[in-house]
């Protein structure tokens, strides 16, 4: 392994098979290790299954939130030196404490919002480390935990400074239980997009915004004051945050007509996404009111319980419209279908509960669901969809 | 001497602008940076390393596009930050940097 090396460019020798064995069959410190390295090294279902029987279960109790923030002391150690655990006193380092307290506000929020138990469901400790790397112009979520970088100086602040950075993080572990979006071209985009949806939802939960209120930017506190935009991406307006000479021109779409065909970016994860997320602000803004609450809960659903790890923009767009349906009733639904038709998508497909797929001609009204437990036009129960989760 | 085309995508930012792509050849490098330059790229075993990576990208990660001249050989790869083999992270801070620098210059 190199990852103790203080270069900014991780990497792992050690075959994830030898690596799982040591997980499952190794002493305690051999175990730590192998976790952590898998987690960094591996980001296949099977091993992250593996890292979730044997490591998290054992040691970490359920329903409590639990935060655990290191620093790498700008090397690339992991997870680095402890420097604040649960309900330990503020350090007085600006990134050991956001990230601490974003984890924190992030936890609550999914909590508060849709009854969910940390990252996996189930309890699991938030793990951060900050000051990753010389100069690391970026955040990850490498399978296991938070890794935040410094930032440049030039044009990248830390990467705690905004609160939406570390809900897209945190939104990463979620997606990677439930979802589990391959993180390439469009199911790729998805993930982006759904960790660009929350991160977002989170600032605006905490600022207390309507969907009409809020900025709807993703990095806004990240960008040093010469640099000529406003934020990193916005789900407002895909392809306006930036316009800078050494940053370029955002280079997000905002319609089906513009997608961007690309071997970068891991096909263009970071690109598309722009789609999808114009998609979930017309809807946000086209309802009205707090776009965590209705909005928040139909794409949070959607991604708990309808989409595969290879899903399009397609079937988002479908199972959008099909958990709305479900949840809020057929006007809901229209409003779903009519934001996703903004940005060149028509919902084809209705799927009744429980029922095959229907084909719907795109502009028709729907069949009509089947009865569900959740009366239409209200609120559903936290959590009432939890129970049919396909999985 | 080598020749090395050279892209950094994706990451958080998934920035594409200038500063993300360099073209460097290490003969028309001032003697001692053209040497680092070689330096690097011969401990970073380049025409050994697969073209693709052999798992799945981390979210977020940034993405490295290589293609390579030296001497008559070429070869092109793809690493992932998570599965970046050893020997080439010095090579790859190397050449983020000199497109962060390149791309200031023109700024």
């Amino acid at each position: 392994m190199c990852r103790r090396a203080s270069s900014r460019v991780v990497c792992s020798i050690i075959p994830p098979h030898i690596l799982r064995c040591l997980a499952e069959r190794g002493d305690q410190r051999q175990r730590d290790l192998a976790f952590r390295t898998l987690g960094f090294s591996a980001h296949l279902r099977g091993q992250r299954q593996v890292l979730t029987s044997v490591s998290f279960l054992g040691t970490t109790p359920t329903g409590v939130k639990r935060r655990t923030v290191y620093t790498a002391g700008n090397a690339m150690s992991l997870p680095g030196s402890l420097v604040r655990g649960e309900g330990a006193a503020a350090t007085g380092d600006p990134a050991a404490d956001e990230a601490y307290d974003g984890a924190g506000t992030a936890y609550d929020f999914f909590q508060a919002a849709f009854n969910r138990n940390s990252l996996d469901d189930r309890g699991l400790r938030l793990d951060s480390t900050v000051h990753f790397g010389n100069g690391y112009d970026n955040a990850h979520w490498n399978g296991q935990q938070m890794l935040y970088g410094d930032g440049d100086g030039t044009v990248f602040k830390r990467f705690t400074a905004s609160l939406d950075v570390i809900g897209h993080e945190l939104t990463h572990g979620i997606t990677q239980y439930e979802a589990e979006l391959n993180y390439q071209g469009q199911s790729g985009a998805l993930n982006e997009h759904f960790s660009d949806v929350f991160g977002s939802l989170l600032k605006q939960y905490v600022a207390k915004q309507t969907a009409a209120q809020a900025d709807w930017l993703i990095g806004r506190e990240l960008l040093e004051p010469t640099v000529k935009g406003v934020a990193v991406r916005s789900l407002k307006a895909p392809g306006t945050a930036y316009d800078d000479p050494l940053l370029g021109v955002d280079p997000q779409p905002d319609h089906m007509k513009k997608f961007v065909q690309t071997e970068d970016d891991n096909g263009g994860v970071h690109i598309n996404s722009g789609i999808p997320n114009k998609a979930f602000y017309n809807f946000a803004t086209g309802l009205g009111g707090n776009a965590w609450d209705r909005p928040g809960r139909i794409w949070y659903v959607t991604l708990c319980n309808e989409l595969s790890s290879n899903a399009t923009f397609q079937d988002c767009a479908d199972k959008t419209f099909k958990v709305a349906k479900d949840l809020y009733g057929a006007a809901v639904a229209k409003e779903v279908r009519s934001a996703w038709k903004g940005v060149g998508i028509t919902v084809q497909a209705v799927t009744v509960s429980g029922a095959a797929a229907t084909q719907t001609p795109a502009n028709k009204p729907a069949a009509k669901p089947a009865p569900k437990q959740a009366p239409a036009k209200q609120k559903a129960p936290a959590k009432t969809t939890k129970k049919a989760k396909k999985k | 001497m080598v020749r090395i085309r050279f892209s950094r995508s994706g990451g958080f930012a998934g920035l594409q602008g200038p500063g993300q792509k360099l073209e460097v050849d290490s003969k028309e490098l001032p003697a001692e940076k053209g040497r680092e330059l070689e330096r690097l790229v011969a401990a970073a075993r380049l025409f050994d390393q697969p073209e693709k990576p052999a798992v799945a990208a981390v979210p977020d990660g940034f993405q490295y596009d290589l293609a390579i001249e030296d001497g008559g050989r070429r070869h092109s790869l793809r690493v992932s930050e998570g599965s970046i083999p050893p020997g080439l992270p010095p090579l790859l801070d190397w050449l983020t940097r000199a497109a962060r620098e390149a791309a200031g210059k023109k700024k």
